[in-house]
């Protein structure tokens, strides 16, 4: 487990990015009716904050997309799959409103995307929102997914891994276009994307 | 295992427990629970309480605070009306007012609340419900202070909206 600093832009606030769709998403929840949302990212102050103004089911399953190095004779699927299974509570006869992938879509094969989305569709309400920020530009990102929370209304916050180690590992960027991840996410059509001024595209998949 | 205050003003009941230290009040004036104590069971209190040590078992503080410290590890299903985490926390965690995570608590299981803070950094992993009208509340801590605890909450809302309308014109 690593504690995570903001630095970038600021060492004390983060890097700020606007996020209009999940901005949009958050304003239409209503306030009077229970929601469930999914994490994949770990348990973040700024989103905390903001879903407290919900009656908010917030399940967080901080992944680690690395994981604990596979054997070299396991499956990578079967490995995720059993992640995922760890990581996920117990659903307790509630489907998902909505489901924060943050930034770790670029991080998974369209194969592990595939299985990610068979495992988590079946807790996902039939009108959930699928959130995802995917990096259509930049040749390279950050070795391992950078913390992403919400900041306001309409921005996230995104920070750097502190050591200058994992600062400077870049791994290439797989840059998953809009047809690649609807042909992995089987049951979910791309609802809105927007192009961000980092160089991200903004997703808000559907369930059809 | 407590001292003569503490085992006066709460109950402390414990199954098969192993204590190798000495409870005592900490600084703050709540029952202490030392680091090098390990208790297998349940703990029934009415007042606050400060554990460093190694809990198996049920923590029950209704009407207390509850403070988890760095040092402590509590691997309980806990029902306490306020907590204050700092160390490792693993089970069902029922909370009537308020839960603080600060940032070096790592706590994994459940937790229900109808208001939390968090330092980041602090590590965790499983379900938060912050709905006061939550069954697990209601369950724990009743009906009625449930409710009290959504309204105080819709009124919180009414008033920020207000402010945003207000700010907005």
């Amino acid at each position: 487990m690593t504690a995570v600093k903001p630095i970038k832009n600021s060492r004390e606030t983060g890097e700020s990015v606007r996020a209009p769709l999940l901005s949009k998403v958050i304003a239409d929840m209503d306030p009077d009716r229970r929601l469930f949302i999914i994490d994949l990212g770990g348990l973040r102050s700024g989103t905390l904050h903001r879903l407290a103004e919900f009656r908010c089911r917030l399940d967080v399953l901080d992944f680690d997309v690395q994981g604990p190095k596979p054997k070299d004779d396991a499956d990578p699927l079967d490995e995720l799959r059993t992640r995922l299974n760890q990581r996920l509570p117990d659903a307790r006869g509630e489907t998902a409103d909505l489901l924060l992938c943050w930034n770790y879509l670029n991080y998974f094969s369209t194969t592990q995307i595939e299985l990610l989305m068979a495992s988590l569709l079946p807790r996902l309400s039939e009108r959930a929102a699928i959130h995802a920020l995917i990096e259509s530009s930049a040749p390279d990102m950050p070795g391992t997914p950078a913390p992403m929370a919400i900041a306001d209304h309409d921005h996230l916050l995104t920070w750097s891994d502190p050591s200058e180690d994992a600062a400077s590992v870049r791994v290439p960027a797989p840059r998953h276009s809009s047809d690649g991840l609807t042909a992995c996410m089987p049951g979910v059509v791309a609802d809105q994307t927007m192009l961000l001024g980092t160089g991200q595209k903004e997703y808000l998949f559907r369930r059809r | 295992m407590f001292n003569r205050r503490d085992s006066e003003s709460q109950t402390a009941s414990t199954d098969r427990r192993q204590v190798s230290g000495t409870a005592t009040s900490s600084k703050s004036g709540a029952a202490f629970i030392g680091p090098t104590i390990k208790i297998e069971g349940s703990i029934v209190a009415v007042e606050d309480l400060l554990i460093e040590g190694e809990i198996h078992g049920r923590v029950e503080i209704k009407s207390n605070k509850l403070t988890i410290g760095e040092e402590g590890r509590v691997f309980a299903d806990v029902h306490a009306k306020q907590v204050s985490v700092k160390g490792r926390m693993d089970g069902h965690l029922v909370v009537k007012e308020q839960l603080e995570i600060q940032a070096t608590a790592q706590i994994e299981g459940t937790i229900t609340s109808p208001r939390i803070s968090l330092q980041d950094g602090a590590r965790f992993t499983g379900s938060i419900d912050m709905d006061p009208e939550a069954k697990a509340i209601k369950e724990v801590f009743g009906p009625t202070d449930s409710t009290a605890s959504s309204q105080a909450k819709a009124s919180s809302k009414t008033d920020k909206h207000k402010k945003e309308v207000g700010r907005s014109e």
